[in-house]
């Protein structure tokens, strides 16, 4: 029962399974490549590789433009290789970087909030062959992206953070910087909202 | 608040992996018998599954323009601090140097000193011997050998003493002056591509 819900939630939340991958197959940390690149900047290319998807989609589901989405994933990388030399490598990289992107896009937001709503935002690849299906599941997907953009700040950050970026309770209270009581109310208020918008919906 | 209200936030936990252990067992027999929390469970799965696949959308490849970005900010920031590292080693070390050569000079200066009073000493005891006989004549003659003696040993202050001083302080400044100039140049240079 337990292997059957573990394998369940891998299948949803291919955060867990990618971070399990890493733990199982590559020896190499996150935090192994970043003591390489406080040697050499060429070391730093592993870490862009590792986050450069999750960064960008981040930012895109955040901004809902393209192009802002590219700018602040690449600044997000700067900023990140600028600050190396304070990551404290006892800790997880991962609440780290999130945490540059996480607040490159609360400044972004805060400079453009008359912003009109993106719906390009809610492009969404799929990858089902049937064109109906297809079509019903890129409906869906829209519905959700556009649900996502009307929580608050805090609630949609942790909802981010936790399927998005797959990382822990614990890991988005430290991204967040905030106790994990208040990370664990947000995220219970977004799904609630988030159902409740998708009910109303459909 | 009912009783499965209240579990909401834990089938929100259930669904995250992140219930804690002694909830589990209850949960899960509630669960077993309420057909309400099931679907809900059922519905946040859905939802984590949505979101996911939110994650999987085409991107731009960054790698070129961040390792630009940062190739063109110099080495690595190690190997900066290490450099910055040897240029303040540098300076102390010359600093350390151009402090010895004064206060050698100072030594020397110090015992050169030393060796005219003792030489100046014994004249005055011998003028003192010469005069002596004289005694009573001119006491203020004999003070203006004393005081013209004196002015014998005098030494200047050596001109070297101040160009080391000035070495010394140019060897602390140095490194600082580079860094100052280093962040300049990263600040100047634009961030994005």
């Amino acid at each position: 029962m337990a292997d059957e819900r573990a394998l369940k939630l891998s299948q949803v939340l291919p955060g867990i399974t990618t971070q399990t991958a890493q733990a199982e197959g590559t020896p190499e940390t996150d935090e192994v490549w970043v003591q390489r690149a406080l040697e050499s900047s060429a070391a730093f290319e592993e870490l862009v590789n590792r986050y450069q998807r999750r960064m960008y989609a981040y930012a895109y589901r955040y901004t809902g433009r393209a192009e802002d989405a590219e700018d602040i994933a690449q600044e997000t990388f700067v900023r990140a290789y600028r600050s190396l030399k304070t990551f404290d490598l006892s800790r997880s990289f991962s609440p780290w970087i999130y945490k540059i992107v996480a607040n490159l896009c609360h400044s972004f937001h805060a400079s453009k909030k008359s912003a009109e709503p993106l719906e390009h935002a809610y492009e969404l690849r799929s990858k089902l062959g049937n064109p109906e299906e297809s079509a019903l599941l890129r409906e869906r997907q829209r519905a959700v992206a556009s649900a996502l953009q009307q929580l608050p700040p805090e609630p949609r950050q942790a909802m981010m953070l936790r399927h998005l970026g797959g990382l822990s309770y614990r890991e988005i209270a430290e991204t967040m910087d905030a106790p994990l009581g208040s990370e664990k109310t947000w995220l219970f208020r977004a799904r609630e909202q988030l159902l409740r918008t998708m009910d109303d919906a459909s | 608040m009912t009783a499965c209200d209240d579990r909401r936030r834990r089938i929100g936990a259930l669904v995250d992996g992140e219930i804690e252990a002694e909830d589990l067992p209850e949960l899960t027999a509630h669960l077993g018998e309420c057909e309400a929390c099931r679907t809900y469970e059922d519905q946040l799965r859905g939802l984590a599954l949505d979101l996911s696949v939110m994650a999987d959308i085409d991107r731009p490849d960054l790698v070129p323009p961040v390792m630009a970005t940062i190739g063109a900010e110099g080495r690595g920031i190690r190997g900066a601090a290490l450099r910055r590292l040897w240029l303040a080693s540098g300076g102390l070390a010359a600093t350390g140097v151009a402090l010895g050569f004064v206060f050698a000079a100072e030594i020397v200066d110090l015992a050169g000193r030393a060796a005219l009073a003792a030489e100046s000493s014994e004249l005055l005891a011998d003028l003192d011997q010469a005069v002596a006989p004289l005694a009573g004549s001119s006491s203020s003659g004999l003070s203006a050998v004393d005081e013209a003696v004196g002015m014998l040993v005098q030494v200047d202050a050596c001109p070297l003493t101040a160009v080391l001083v000035l070495l010394a302080a140019g060897g602390l400044m140095l490194p600082a002056l580079i860094g100052t100039w280093q962040r300049w140049a990263r600040a100047a240079r634009p961030v994005m591509q």
